[in-house]
């Protein structure tokens, strides 16, 4: 449990280090691998543990990825040159945001017994808001996004011992529903701009 | 056939409407008969739902919508089903003369104004009758949306288009107190259904605060100076069929709300609730007719005219409450009974004067009156109709308005009772007078309006070139204008009605004193003081007048007429030496300059030819007080302010979820101190 924890932060922060889209994706994939392989850890031998793990299998490691590859491959010269804060300096926001959170759930939530799986889950979303905020590739924001959902996943997961499973399954369209339509929005933004930098999206506004 | 049938039924067929008319997109000729066809079966509906429970009794169900906080509740009432019945009349009547009004709009949107219409009588029809807060509060949203994209039907007019975002904005300002009231009231209950609300274990603040949030949020609906700005330029702005409604029903739905809250939720409370809406209402009512008085936009005028109208509900009601927290029960229903009687009243001469201003407008294709006249020639019958109205709503008998004014009055009169002393009978005495001035101003007004629009010769090449409008646009209004002497002469049997409506808020017994045996009597008794009104009585006046006339034409007979021009110093007569509407409202412009702050503006050019005189231009504008005080700077204000935040907007995607990333660590970080 503790090692995946630490393997996820980890994948995290590699996402940090990352240029290439691609490797960024795959990154991910292993990821959601790691959340689906908490999720049945936890959930030995409850059926509805089991169908959520192989749900996150299915569409954070199978559908989203494959959906993100395909486009990238169409992508082809794009990669996340000129970040707002470069892979060194990200780097160490993501340790800060790492110490800190250890240190805001150790204060707040002392007694909790999985504590530790707390504060991976959070520091998790909000390495990937980082991401989210310093990087301009869509795809890559993309990817921020979708560590930000593993995050909550697990902070759900380690809290409440699995949500009623149709509100995971709302989750899980929803996750789908939305990384359809941003591969899509990022197709027509290379279609119309012949790049996927989403700073130039600020011209929009009038 | 039972009631949950009968109004599954309604539901139904506006379902039906609103499905099928899109598809007939292609034949719009159709489409106008179907759409609005649907919309007055599903009228005719209403009223037999509301007839249903008149003669049976109360009725309710609900059906499970399978949501939280939400079920799909009806509980009609007395009270629900008279407001039903209001919109229901009104509204199969709006529907047949939108047959007619609304070939204009082939051309523009036919379509989504037809679902718009259809959606906005449904959502009428759903605001008096659902009874769970979460579901009015649903309902009650819809009807403000879908009047605001009617409002804004002329999309290719600015005027319009402003006018829509000026009720948008106002009416979610409303929205907002309402929702307040019901949630606080939800919260002393422990209920969202309307059955089970009552703030009776709540504290003083608490009912204070509903009470107050309730007046500005239905206030704001129903057109209450100063919260009325929005409605002189929204009614203009929408197409005449929907201007009768929202004028005649729309602001009914805020009294209907108000009524609820103030009769049944809130229960008794102090005088000075009362006092606080006689204040504004009586306010309204005067500032309104002045205005009302002031316009030369004939829907301007008759807006102005509703929020004067809502004014003399407000006066009914507003004395209602002072009377009933002093114990005065049977006065108190008198008082509500009035007010009552009023909406039923306002809401049907109001709905035929927009019918009548929109077959003017459909021929002279102007709305202004200075360029109106001579129309009574060319459209008898709508002048006819116009006429009744213009009678009924400046108070004469036998039509309805003289009625329940009069009630108004004696609740009026009666009013030093619940106060006394002398500051009741100052209170009453300038309520008193003010509403007659209120009734003068009103009569002098539509005496103006009838005057510009019908009398005379034409004024503008549009007026000439006239004729009468169709039989759509002609039977809502002789219905309308038939039911305006009716009600005036059946009102002992609506006073039988409103008993009824009111009886379930009052003791038992309280308010038998309002009716009496006699269907031809208007009467009734509290102690020492009684009043009463009847037809005999008023027919025996009647009857005086016509034998005089008789014996001065059996002394005198007809005298010689000779058919002429008339005579203006050998000049051939025309339009420009007619009375305008601005000379005719000059002296009350004057009288009440101090309220009315008239700004003339007079260009002379003397440049012309010597022979032909002077070239004047006189134009007068008149200030709407509470606008430049209140609203104007409120508005500076916040464009001031939005200046500051455009600045944190700087369209960048990061940026925006960087607030969001800051938000939340400083929340995380806050949540460690606890």
């Amino acid at each position: 449990m503790q090692t995946l924890a630490i393997l996820l932060l980890f994948s995290a922060f590699l996402l940090t280090r990352v240029n290439r889209l691609t490797s960024a994706v795959h990154i991910l994939l292993v990821q959601s691998a790691m959340v689906a392989a908490v999720c049945a850890i936890e959930g030995t031998g409850s059926m509805h543990m089991l169908v959520a793990a192989i749900l996150t299998v299915v569409i954070k490691a199978g559908l989203i990825p494959y959906a993100l590859l395909r486009v990238v491959r169409q992508l082809r010269h794009e990669r996340e040159v000129n970040p707002i804060i470069g892979p060194n300096a990200s780097s160490v926001a993501a340790a800060a945001i790492i110490v800190m959170i250890y240190a805001i759930v150790d204060r707040t939530l002392p007694s909790v017994v999985s504590w530790d799986a707390v504060a991976a889950s959070l520091a998790l979303v909000f390495i990937g808001l980082m991401l989210i905020i310093t990087r301009r590739q869509a795809i890559l924001q993309i990817v921020g996004l979708i560590t930000m959902e593993n995050g909550l996943y697990l902070l759900g997961l380690s809290t409440t011992h699995g949500l009623p499973l149709i509100i995971e399954l709302g989750i899980f369209f929803d996750v789908l529903v939305a990384v359809s339509v941003l591969v899509i929005l990022t197709y027509r933004l290379k279609k119309s701009f012949q790049s996927t930098d989403t700073s130039i999206l600020k011209k929009l506004k009038g | 056939m039972n009631f949950t049938t009968i109004y599954l039924l309604m539901l139904l067929i506006f379902a039906v409407g609103l499905i099928i008319t899109p598809v007939l997109c292609k034949k719009l000729k159709v489409a106008n008969l179907f759409a609005h066809g649907i919309a007055l079966l599903g009228s005719l509906a209403a009223v037999l739902c509301a007839s249903f429970v008149f003669v049976t009794g109360p009725q309710a169900f609900s059906l499970p919508l399978y949501l939280p906080f939400m079920a799909f509740s009806v509980r009609v009432d007395y009270l629900a089903a008279y407001f039903l019945a209001i919109i229901g009349l009104v509204g199969a009547a709006a529907s047949i003369y939108a047959v007619a009004y609304g070939r204009e709009y082939f051309k523009r949107r036919f379509i989504v104004m037809a679902e718009l219409y259809l959606a906005f009588l449904l959502s009428m029809l759903l605001v008096v009758s659902v009874s769970h807060v979460f579901a009015f509060l649903v309902v009650w949203e819809v009807m403000s949306v879908a009047s605001f994209m009617l409002v804004g039907q002329e999309y290719d007019n600015p005027v319009s288009t402003k006018a829509a975002y000026l009720y948008l904005v106002m009416t979610h300002i409303g929205t907002a107190f309402i929702m307040t009231a019901f949630l606080l009231l939800a919260k002393t209950s422990g209920s969202m259904e309307f059955a089970e609300l009552s703030a009776l274990g709540a504290d003083t603040w608490t009912k204070n605060a509903i009470f107050l949030c309730a007046l500005i949020g239905f206030g704001t609906k129903a057109g209450l100076i100063p919260l009325h700005i929005w409605l002189p330029k929204a009614h203009p702005a929408a197409p005449t069929h929907v201007s009768a409604l929202m004028s005649g029903v729309m602001l009914k739905t805020a009294i209907y709300g108000m009524t609820r809250f103030y009769l049944e939720f809130l229960g008794v409370g102090p005088a000075w609730w009362g006092g606080i809406i006689l204040l504004f209402a009586i306010v309204s009512a005067v500032l309104g007719v002045l205005y009302a008085m002031m316009e030369h936009d004939i829907k301007s005028l008759l807006a102005y005219s509703s929020v004067e109208n809502i004014g003399l509900i407000m006066l009914g009601m507003g004395a209602g409450m002072v009377l009933m927290s002093n114990g005065l029960t049977t006065l108190a229903g008198l008082a509500w009974a009035a007010a009552l009687f009023h909406v039923l009243n306002h809401a049907v001469f109001k709905a035929l004067l927009f019918f009548g201003a929109g077959a003017v407008i459909s021929v002279t294709h102007t709305r202004d009156i200075e360029q109106h006249g001579g129309l009574i020639k060319v459209m008898p019958y709508t002048a006819v109709v116009f006429l009744i109205g213009a009678a009924a709503i400046s108070a004469l008998p036998p039509f309805n308005g003289f009625v329940s004014e009069w009630l108004i009055f004696q609740v009026l009169f009666n009013l030093p009772a619940a106060i006394g002393g002398v500051l009741g009978k100052m209170v009453a005495a300038v309520l008193i007078s003010l509403l007659g001035l209120t009734g003068a101003l009103a009569a002098a007004c539509f005496v103006k309006a009838y005057g510009m629009i019908f009398l005379a010769k034409p004024r503008g090449n549009k007026a000439e070139q006239a004729s009468e409008v169709s039989g759509f646009m002609l039977v809502p209004m002789f219905l309308m204008a038939i039911l305006c002497l009716v009600l005036g002469i059946i009102a002992p049997k609506i006073m039988v009605l409103l008993r009824d409506i009111l009886a379930p808020f009052f003791s038992e017994g309280v308010l038998d004193s309002l009716v009496n045996s006699a269907w031809y009597v208007l009467g009734f008794q509290q102690g020492q003081v009684s009043a009463g009104l009847s037809l005999p009585a008023l027919g025996v006046v009647f009857g005086a007048g016509i034998v005089l006339a008789a014996i001065f034409y059996l002394l005198n007979g007809l005298g010689k007429s000779e058919t002429g021009e008339t005579w203006t110093c050998g000049i051939v007569p025309n339009a420009r030496m007619e009375y305008t509407a601005t000379g005719f409202s000059g002296p009350i412009r004057r009288a009440f300059g101090k309220v009315l702050l008239p700004q003339t503006e007079k260009v002379i050019n003397t440049n012309t030819s010597p022979y032909s005189g002077w070239r004047v231009i006189y134009e007068v504008h008149i200030t709407h007080v509470v606008d430049e005080l209140v609203y104007q700077p409120l508005n500076r204000r916040i464009v001031i302010a939005s200046r500051f935040m455009k600045e944190i907007q700087t369209g960048s995607v990061q940026l925006y979820i960087g607030y969001i990333m800051a938000v939340t660590i400083g929340m995380l970080i806050w949540s460690t101190r606890w």
